[in-house]
């Protein structure tokens, strides 16, 4: 599962998904090959970056652009999840990770 | 409902809408997205005067002084088509987002938007060579009007159906070039008798000259710290709601490039410098150790007794060294929190205006380089190259600390009675959700 992370800058998000990629790293389940390629943009290049993804999840602080994300993802048919503040406050990676592959599940049936 | 929980409410009503519009004006969205192109053109720009003092940190070595002497003019160069061309390639970058946007032919756009560019702001001399002095920041707004004016016109003209058509066969590029041709023949008539309607009325003056004429109380009223303060009042009410305050910045970007480009102008002719905001001085300054000056409140955390507001704090310490602050914002959190508010936005915001009045004011160098993102106090030195800035910005961590400290003990206390309560993160998921976790079978 390739995640892509946004926010407005992709600077916080990359600090996300460095807390992600331990949490992978430290499972015996996951394989860090099933989730490269990982990517922290900034949400102006959803577009253009979309395509190469499987699931978009959006830093709290783009809230008011949700609609436009889930707008965008469903026109590619990703599923995508608006992370909430204290989560993302507390770099939470594995909390992060459970909900992309529940919403990812869900979304694929 | 409490005080707090109506004014956030009404509040929110009123900004909330205005982001969404902001963030979704296809014009603005443009413009933002313009200007964050030229940030590698800037820092071209900005590189040119540490260049140049070379010379003078090498004053005795005589094969310096001989380079300088025989080879200055490349530095010269770096500075004319960077600064030197920032409207050109602002007409670009706009009128390419812009097009892109509406989907609509963007090189065919692209290309006539520097056209209507060019012919309105250059002047023919006498012996036929060009006067493009408004090819620099002098021309940024001009380029800003230009690039939408032009793309919407084509857009016009292609949703309407102004075009010529080719049958079904022709291929595509050239179908593509004959819908070019009205669009064309008319945005030249357009732009020509624009600038000629524009120097007959003016008694020979060209367009930038009029729209800076126009702007200026606007764009001049940056180098006012009332209305800078309010600006960072605004950026800090967006964030404090939960909103990235770059949805400001199609209206400060442009500014902030126009008094970084005459700030380097005027180091470079040995002039004092006119202003203090600029993006790099808001970057370094205004955002220290992030939006609202949060590492007082960071460390203040880091120091108390609660457990959760230390984890809090250990996680926001390094990426606000480098002024990345949305661990604390939405962790503490900040975002929407009744009893920082006050701390947050007020507090906060003369904290930011402190180094800004002490530019003014001459005490602290004025801004020549727009730095890239570093580290805490290297950001604040590369601005002006002033060895005060560190200090300055030693004394804005302390007060930072003074104005969170105590509005962090009523939190803390509140945290120390409900901290034996567990927390509850689980509430993300619901049933379903914990069913398929299971499923799933994590290690995690």
């Amino acid at each position: 599962m390739k995640i892509l992370l946004v926010c407005a800058g992709g600077f916080s998000t990359t600090m996300m998904m460095g807390a992600i990629k331990k949490v992978i790293a430290k499972s015996e389940k996951l394989k860090n090959e099933d989730f490269e390629p990982m990517e922290a943009i900034p949400v102006d290049r959803l577009p253009e970056k979309i395509g190469n993804f499987d699931i978009v999840l959006v830093g709290p602080q783009l809230g008011h652009k949700f609609d436009y994300v889930q707008e965008v993802a469903k026109e590619n048919n990703k599923p995508s999840v608006l992370l909430s503040a204290e989560i993302y406050g507390a770099m939470d990676g594995a909390t992060v990770l459970k909900q992309a592959l529940v919403a990812h599940k869900r979304y694929h049936g | 409902m409490g005080l707090f929980e109506k004014f956030e409410s009404i509040i929110k009503k009123i900004l909330v809408p205005i982001a969404e519009k902001i963030d979704k004006q296809p014009h603005l969205t443009a413009v933002k997205k313009g200007m964050v192109v030229l940030t590698p053109i800037l820092l071209l720009g900005s590189m040119a005067y540490p260049l140049k003092t070379l010379k003078n940190i090498f004053a005795n070595s005589q094969m310096v002084q001989d380079w300088f002497a025989n080879n200055v003019y490349l530095i010269d160069l770096l500075i004319k088509f960077s600064l030197g061309f920032v409207g050109v390639y602002a007409v670009i970058a706009i009128s390419y987002f812009l097009s892109e946007r509406y989907k609509i032919y963007t090189v065919g756009a692209v290309t006539l938007s520097l056209f209507s560019f060019l012919v309105t702001v250059t002047n023919l001399n006498k012996d036929g060579s060009l006067d493009i002095k408004y090819f620099d920041s002098k021309g940024l707004f001009t380029a800003i009007f230009i690039a939408l004016i032009t793309v919407e016109i084509y857009k016009y003209f292609t949703d309407h159906k102004l075009v010529i058509k080719m049958p079904e066969g022709v291929p595509d590029f050239v179908s593509r070039s004959f819908e070019l041709i009205t669009p064309t023949a008319f945005i030249a008539i357009f732009f020509i008798s624009l600038r000629y309607l524009v120097s007959s009325l003016s008694g020979g003056m060209l367009l930038p000259e009029v729209i800076m004429k126009v702007l200026a109380p606007a764009i001049g009223s940056m180098d006012n710290l009332f209305v800078v303060w309010f600006v960072i009042m605004l950026r800090l009410m967006f964030w404090f709601f939960g909103i990235h305050s770059a949805v400001l910045s199609p209206v400060l970007s442009p500014i902030f490039v126009q008094y970084l480009a005459e700030n380097i102008a005027a180091k470079e002719a040995g002039l004092p410098l006119p202003h203090f905001a600029t993006g790099g001085v808001f970057s370094a300054f205004v955002n220290f150790t992030g939006s609202g000056v949060t590492m007082g409140l960071v460390l203040a955390m880091l120091f108390g007794k609660t457990k959760r507001y230390k984890k809090v704090a250990q996680v926001s310490l390094i990426p606000g060294l480098f002024g990345i602050n949305e661990p604390i914002l939405f962790g503490g959190p900040v975002i929407l929190n009744p009893i920082l508010f006050i701390p947050f936005v007020l507090g906060s915001s003369l904290i930011s205006l402190m180094p800004l009045a002490l530019m003014k004011y001459g005490f602290l160098a004025k801004p020549f380089f727009d730095p890239p993102y570093l580290p805490l106090f290297f950001e604040g030195f590369l601005t002006g190259f002033d060895w005060k800035a560190p200090f300055i910005q030693i004394v804005q961590l302390i007060l930072s600390f003074l104005v969170y400290y105590p509005f962090f003990k009523v939190l803390e206390k509140e945290e120390l009675k409900s901290e034996a309560e567990s927390k509850k993160i689980h509430e993300i998921f619901t049933q379903e959700d914990n069913d398929i976790l299971e499923e799933l079978e994590l290690d995690f």
